[in-house]
């Protein structure tokens, strides 16, 4: 029998919780989603600047790098600007950086922007450890 | 390092201490059934003990314990992977062994210190003996490092760190890696995303990034080495000096390495996949199991008084209130029964010595002998359990000396050269009867006979049954040097473990049949702090005897009672005359006028008879046994004390107390 | 602080690791051997699995592989504690998919500071 002794409220583990939001997320959003869903990765459209935004949520984990890659591969497929509102982050490993790379890469080679909306100290400080801050596009943040 | 969470180990010692306990029992019982090589099963269990001792050991700070052990451990790792034999010399060895860490852990509990001369010497020869195997696989893998460079000077690594593909599934993170490397000095990092493929065909749970690195600072290869250790052969990785231009290659090594068949899957899940059978279990400590106790104890005295209070007010006709009493008196028994059943542990606790005493004691003695066990799940208090393993051990050690002959006696007898001792438990009333059984000599009758003349225990001219000789053996002042056997230097003999038992509120006798054997029964109560007393009146004052010394209780006239020589009162009981006590006179009780004093409880103790002359008898009732040792001093023939239902206090009686008052059975 | 899952078959160490995991803010689930941590982790993901070795029913390396194949484990640092000259197992708990190891006898701040090098 496995024994447990909680010292705090109880978390939910990050992996369930990104992919709760996730599901949540799979889909066109319509207005009334947008707003029940907290920062969760939904995607807007900015008509007037043609721009896509992007949130990332605030564990980015290799567990959900197969999502993330699934709605990064939709916003490639919108072939629109990106903003990628980067303000929650608190931990990104360097799967989830690895693939911002690829992404970033990408948009870049389909003559497209990608643009970081404020970015989190803490995705900085880890882009900046990896080398990838400048690739990212995240130099001068 | 960073924390300085400052944790006192000691908290966990007594854990551990308990641990080893079980551990060395285990290696001794498997020792002890270890026939051969093929017992892998056997030897692992023994080694995963040693291990796990020599583990908690280090952690919890007994070097020496964990260091001793590490010798057995290293025999046993040779017999597992069959370099080394299982041959007798080498489990005697571990054997001794086990003793000396039995003893170790002793001396770490007391804070003693411990045998030094001991220890050393059956290290060395635990040594020698891993020497004598098979030199098979290399000795410890110790990474022979080159940079023997002892440099105080600052060094510039260039460090080229390409992962494989599936690092991730490892659970390491090449930012982990890049964030302790920074702490060993400057770093200037260029990250490599050439194997980056396509977006659309990567697949994001695989590592495609590499990173080369230029590392400054006064560092040694080994730190970086460090950092690494967990990743290796899980990527490409280059450590080269910049000053120095070695080239460290360790594709090659994880190469080798993919060479080799890794036994990780030998134990797969076909093995028993049986759940850990024990559900769920806590440690409690003893203290708080016979608060518990205790605390019944008076709930059960308070439900007691309430049943009598209902009575006396004449409450007891109202229905309700006597059936809600009843089920409270049935809650209160079930309750206090459940709570005995906490302290209850199955007896063969008692028996772990014995197998090993038996052993050792035969080879010495150069025996054979067979020790069979049955009812050994049988149940009985924790704090009875705990005084039995004496005595126990000291009937078996007399069966093994005196009781089974010799094989060549034996075989000139009829009988198989190895003898059988059995011993089994089992439940009887309120009890638990242990027997003790050899098919040896038997006892000499005539022999014990002559001694308790010779020692003025018996008359020459009483007559006894044979049982009633045989019994003598336990007789304070019988035993003999040639009896005491015990090494341990502490005074054991029959009257010893008699009394033992006494002391529990128990009983031991023998019965021998010469040449075919002689078979010692134990009887205990099952627990110590209840009793089923007879409820006796002496005057105006309750007595409580304990059911289980009494025979029966007979009305008598004083003309039945025989006075010899103005000393002792006799009755003719049967076919023998027992003792009277006057319990009036005993307890100094004043008579009453027109209270006849016609009850004759007779009570037996250890096999004497005595008959206890009281007024009446009240009932028969469990009673929580109160101890008066706190507040009083001990007094014989009182065994503690108890209140009654009215609120009044009873003595208990202690039988074997009051017959000692009464010594020798007078005849003619 | 982080959800962690302790596999050890000996009560000692488990109580001092996961007393010392538990003063520094984490949860510790405890398992005593292999296949009762399996069983426990079917139904619950942690943060962090640290395991002995040798234990009877599953030993940890074992333990680590059927671990890795659960989705929440795949890929979780998961810690076996090995003794030093325990190279052998060292190298089978990483083709396992173990993550590292903590050597022992290991004390409370060696513990701490690897457990802090994982999460």
């Amino acid at each position: 029998m496995v024994k447990e002794k909680q010292n705090n409220q109880p978390e939910k583990s990050p992996a369930k919780k990104s992919v709760k939001n996730a599901i949540k997320k799979s889909g066109k959003t319509s207005d009334q989603k947008k707003k029940a869903l907290k920062k969760s990765g939904n995607k807007k459209t900015d008509a007037s600047t043609g721009e896509r935004k992007y949130v990332l949520d605030s564990v980015l984990v290799i567990n959900n790098a197969q999502t993330i890659h699934g709605q990064l591969t939709a916003l490639i497929n919108a072939k629109q600007n990106i903003v990628i509102d980067a303000s929650s982050v608190e931990m990104a490993d360097t799967s989830i950086l690895q693939l911002l790379l690829s992404f970033v890469k990408k948009i870049h080679t389909q003559n497209l922007k990608v643009r970081w909306e404020n970015p989190s100290h803490e995705l900085l400080s880890r882009a900046e450890m990896l080398d990838l801050k400048e690739r990212l596009g995240l130099a001068g943040s | 390092m960073d924390s300085d969470i400052n944790i006192d180990m000691s908290q966990f010692h007594e854990v551990f201490f308990e641990e080893c306990a079980e551990g060395i029992e285990i290696m001794e019982t498997g020792l002890l059934n270890l026939t051969d090589q093929s017992d892998s099963e056997v030897i692992n269990t023994i080694f995963r003990a040693a291990h796990s001792i020599k583990g908690g050991g280090g952690t919890f700070g007994f070097a020496e314990v964990s260091d001793f052990t590490h010798g057995m451990e290293t025999i046993l790792d040779e017999m597992r992977n069959a370099r080394l034999g299982v041959a007798p010399e080498v489990v005697q060895l571990l054997l001794t062994a086990v003793d000396c860490l039995r003893e170790m852990v002793q001396c770490c509990k007391l804070g003693e210190p411990f045998n030094e001369e001991v220890i050393s010497d059956l290290k060395s020869k635990m040594n020698e003996c891993a020497q004598h195997a098979e030199q098979g696989a290399p000795k410890q893998d110790t990474v022979v490092s080159d940079s023997a460079a002892e440099d105080t000077s600052i060094t510039t690594w260039h460090i080229s760190f390409n992962p494989h593909e599936n690092l991730f599934f490892t659970g390491n993170d090449p930012f982990r890696l890049i964030k302790e490397l920074h702490t060993l000095g400057e770093l200037n990092i260029d990250v490599n995303s050439e194997r980056l493929p396509d977006f659309s065909e990567m697949d994001a749970q695989n590592c495609y990034l590499g990173w080369d690195m230029e590392l400054r600072g006064n560092i040694l290869e080994e730190q970086i080495d460090e950092v690494f250790a967990w990743v290796e052969g899980y990527c490409e990785l280059e450590i080269r000096n910049a000053e120095d231009r070695r080239k460290e290659e360790y594709d090659r090594r994880e190469q080798d390495r993919r060479a080799d068949e890794p036994e990780a899957r030998r134990r797969k899940g076909d093995k028993s996949v049986s759940l850990s059978q024990e559900s769920t279990s806590i440690r409690v400590g003893i203290d708080k199991v016979d608060g518990l106790v205790n605390l019944v104890g008076e709930l059960v005295i308070t439900q007691s008084i309430l049943s009598q209070v209902c009575i006396d007010l004449g409450l007891d006709q109202a229905e309700r209130l006597s059936d809600s009493l009843a089920q409270l008196e049935r809650n209160t028994r079930d309750l206090q029964e459940q709570t005995m059943s906490i302290r209850m542990l199955p007896v063969d606790f008692a028996f772990q010595r014995l197998p090993r005493i038996v052993h050792d004691l035969s080879r010495t003695l150069g025996k054979k002998i067979d020790l069979k066990f049955s009812g050994e799940t049988t149940e009985l208090d924790k704090t009875v359990l705990e005084k039995i393993g004496d005595p126990l051990m000291h009937l078996v050690r007399n069966a093994v000396d005196h009781g089974i002959e010799a094989p060549a006696q034996r075989i000139a007898s009829g009988k198989s050269e190895t003898g059988l001792i059995n011993i089994s438990a089992y439940h009887q009333g309120g009890n638990i009867i242990i027997e003790i059984s050899d098919d040896g000599a038997g006892l000499n009758t005539e022999k014990i006979l002559n001694k308790a003349i010779e020692r003025g225990l018996v008359d020459s001219a009483e007559e006894l049954t044979d049982a009633q000789v045989q019994n003598l053996i336990f007789s304070a002042g019988f035993s003999t040097a040639e009896q005491i056997t015990d090494v341990s230097g502490r005074g054991v003999g029959m009257d010893v473990v008699k009394r033992n038992m006494t002391d529990l509120g128990g009983m031991v006798d023998v019965a021998s049949r010469p040449g075919k054997g002689s078979k010692f029964t134990i009887r205990l109560p099952l627990t110590v702090a209840i009793l089923e007393g007879q409820m006796v009146r002496v005057a105006n004052q309750i007595f409580i005897i304990p059911l289980l010394s009494i025979i029966e209780s007979i009305q008598i006239s004083s003309e039945q009672i025989n006075v010899v020589a103005g000393a002792s009162e006799l009755y003719h009981y049967r076919d023998e005359y027992i003792s009277v006590v006057r319990m009036h006179e005993l307890f100094d009780i004043q008579k009453q006028e027109d209270d006849e004093i016609r009850l004759l409880v007779v009570i037996d103790v250890g096999g004497r008879r005595l008959g206890l002359l009281v007024n009446d008898v009240v009932g028969q009732q469990q009673v929580v046994i109160k101890s008066l040792k706190k507040n009083f001093r001990d007094v014989p023939g009182v065994a503690g004390a108890t209140v009654l239902g009215n609120g009044s206090v009873a003595l208990i009686i202690d039988p074997q107390g009051i017959a000692q008052n009464y010594k020798s059975v007078e005849a003619s | 602080m982080a959800s962690i899952l302790l596999v050890d078959d000996s009560a000692s160490m488990r109580e001092m690791v996961s007393f010392t995991l538990r003063e520094a803010g984490h949860d510790v689930s405890e398992a005593e051997d292999g296949v009762i941590a399996l069983d426990f982790a079917g139904g619950k993901a942690v943060n962090l699995v640290i395991t002995d070795v040798n234990m009877p029913n599953m030993d940890g390396i074992t333990l680590t592989a059927e671990l890795r194949k659960l989705p929440d484990y795949k890929f979780i640092p998961i810690l076996i504690l090995t003794t030093e000259t325990g190279t052998v197992k060292k190298e089978q708990g990483k083709v396992a998919g173990a993550t590292g190891w903590i050597e022992k006898p290991f004390d409370p701040d060696n513990l701490l500071s690897t457990v802090n090098r994982v999460l």
